[in-house]
């Protein structure tokens, strides 16, 4: 049985425990998701603080519409519903635009954290262990300090341009690249046709790619004179 | 490709993103790149790498705690809604000193007890008006012992002001003694004969206020909070008291009302002569009647130009002079007790008990049945 669908037997035999009363299985539910909801807000929300207050709210909100969820769509789709609601209300009511950098813990922790993708699509290379690996494999040396700064500048330079888009593209680039859902599940998540997430998904990328070669003047992991470090990042 | 990301000629936006998403079979792809611009390629190869950038970026750290957090705080909403929608929200009694007596009134009782009111009252009522002789003074000798009311020679003691005090026991006391003003008895044979306590630390005994208004000594001190809306309030308080059953207000006082507060009030040290007609006070031996020292007052200033006086009648009962208080408080500004040296009778006073409704007055309500008091209000400005 595929890791996707395994979690998902797991949410669904935790979800009906939860439904009888157990406690226990409610917490584990919750720390099961936790971490894809809190990056997810924190994504999208661009502030710790306030993406830990919607990450509760959506918490509870999950925990009070345990019952109606109807299992027609995955329970990750229904719980990433459930963060976008909640962010986008947010976002819409306090008009978060832009907030502050990054901290430096959480770009230190970033380099060495799990896989960067999302539950269904897979994660591809990343700058975490799995993208050490991916190196490792691709390259016969550990990157240096010079391109590990490099990386990192990349990184930061992208999560600006992420927090440049509007709210509604940073949410379907996330929900596609980072979430890895596919055109129904985003379609499920937003309450969209599929031709619609097409279009605004692609329209999304291209707000990226502009703002990124407005704001940078050159591509992210574009033309690296020796290709290596692009080579060992491609992921897909 | 332009930098709004619009459609290429002859392809479509699903094409372009299938092309990003590594969607199109390969021989599609190799189509296209062989058909696309070389800018429009390159974008197009950038945007997969964003695509692919984007995948990379790090989980970030979720604060600890944060799953615990959500269930308490679902816990306490579910119990707060539980609350809001049906259970009877617990009251939490609030600590009083006195305690809650249970009602031992039946309906046989509960009739009885309105019987002996009903008589009580009316008996009252009809002593109230019964005509009077001297006005009455403060100071003046011989005094009903234990009051500071001073009667004239034929003159009978009011009773609504003497409450239950027994005639017969003079008003002594041992001095440190906290009751002072009630009757006490005393072993000694030299009684002692000692003040009152001033009356600035008793006007807001319910009770004494309340002989004060009867008697016609009490007046109601103002400071405005807006002094330059009083005229406003004072005529909204009359409508408004039109309608009530305890108090009615006028926002003008009459001229000789006025004219009595401009009367200077004798001061503390103002020795107060005895009567040598006076009654004797038992329990001496001839040294003649008992003197009382007179009640350190507050005063009320004469009312300046500037201020206003307005008028004031009430039922006698504490109720109403809470009502009138609450009122005055919330309308107006802070209020204030004052006493009068000398009780004020306007002339307005004798014209209302010759109306239909004084006539009729067993077909109103029961605080209607007793003389409404009367009371100027000092509006300070």
């Amino acid at each position: 049985m595929p890791q996707a669908d395994e979690d998902h037997q797991d949410d669904l035999r935790l979800l009906e425990d939860c439904r009888r009363g157990d406690q226990a299985a409610l917490g584990q539910l919750l720390s099961r998701h936790q971490s894809r909801m809190f990056g997810l807000c924190y994504r999208i929300l661009r502030h710790r603080e306030t993406a830990a207050e919607s990450c509760q709210d959506a918490m509870v909100k999950l925990i009070q519409g345990l019952d109606g969820y109807d299992g027609r769509a995955k329970f990750t789709t229904w719980l990433t519903r459930i963060v976008i609601n909640v962010c986008l209300s947010k976002l819409r009511s306090e008009k978060i635009r832009r907030m502050a950098s990054l901290d430096a813990e959480f770009g230190a922790r970033g380099r060495g954290s799990g896989r960067g993708g999302g539950g269904g699509g897979g994660g591809g290379g990343g700058t975490g262990a799995e993208g050490t690996l991916s190196r490792t494999i691709g390259q016969t040396r550990e990157p240096s300090s010079a391109e590990r700064v490099q990386e990192d500048e990349e990184r930061r330079s992208l999560e600006e341009a992420l927090g440049a888009l509007d709210p509604e593209q940073r949410t379907i680039l996330l929900l596609r690249d980072q979430r890895g859902l596919d055109y129904d599940e985003i379609g499920d998540v937003l309450g969209i046709a599929v031709g619609t997430v097409k279009s605004r998904l692609f329209r999304a990328r291209a707000a990226l790619r502009e703002v990124i070669e407005r704001r940078l003047g050159r591509s992210i992991g574009g033309d690296e004179p020796e290709g290596g470090l692009a080579a060992g990042r491609e992921g897909r | 490709m332009n930098g709004h990301g619009t459609n290429f000629d002859g392809l479509d936006e699903a094409t372009l993103l299938a092309f990003v998403e590594g969607e199109l079979a390969a021989a599609q792809e190799a189509t296209l790149r062989r058909t696309l611009p070389g800018e429009v390629l390159a974008s197009l190869e950038a945007m997969r790498r964003d695509r692919a950038a984007v995948a990379r970026l790090p989980e970030p750290a979720a604060p600890a705690g944060l799953a615990e957090a959500a269930m308490a705080r679902a816990q306490r909403e579910a119990l707060h809604d539980l609350r809001l929608t049906g259970e009877q929200e617990m009251v939490i009694p609030v600590s009083r000193v006195a305690p809650v007596r249970r009602s031992w009134l039946t309906p046989a009782r509960a009739a009885m007890a309105a019987a002996a009111l009903l008589g009580v009252v009316g008996g009252l009522t009809l002593i109230a008006n019964w005509p009077s002789g001297k006005p009455r003074g403060a100071g003046r000798p011989g005094g009903l012992p234990g009051t500071d009311i001073a009667l004239g020679p034929n003159q009978t003691p009011d009773p609504i002001a003497i409450a239950d005090l027994p005639p017969e026991n003079p008003t002594v006391g041992t001095p440190g003694d906290e009751t002072l003003g009630e009757p006490v008895r005393t072993a000694s044979a030299d009684p002692v004969v000692v003040p009152l306590a001033p009356v600035a630390a008793r006007t807001d005994e319910p009770a004494r206020v309340l002989g004060l208004a009867r008697s016609g000594r009490l007046v109601l001190r103002v400071t405005p909070r807006a002094p330059g809306r009083c005229e406003q309030q004072l005529a909204s308080l009359e409508a408004r008291s039109a309608t009530s059953q305890l108090w009615r207000a006028r926002a003008e006082a009459p001229a000789d009302i006025r004219v009595a507060l401009a009367t200077p009030a004798p001061t503390e040290k103002t020795p107060v002569e005895p009567n040598p007609d006076g009654p004797h006070m038992a329990g001496l031996d001839g040294a003649g009647p008992m003197i009382i020292k007179p009640v350190t007052l507050p005063s009320i200033a004469p009312p300046r130009v500037q201020d206003l006086v307005a008028m004031l009648r009430i039922a006698p009962t504490a109720d109403a002079l809470g009502a009138v208080r609450a009122v005055l408080t919330e309308q107006l500004g802070v209020v204030e007790f004052a006493e009068m040296p000398a009780p004020l009778v306007s002339a307005d006073e004798a014209a209302d008990q010759a109306t239909l409704e004084s006539v009729l007055w067993w077909s109103g309500s029961p605080t209607q049945w007793a003389r409404w008091a009367s009371i100027p209000v000092v509006i300070e400005r």
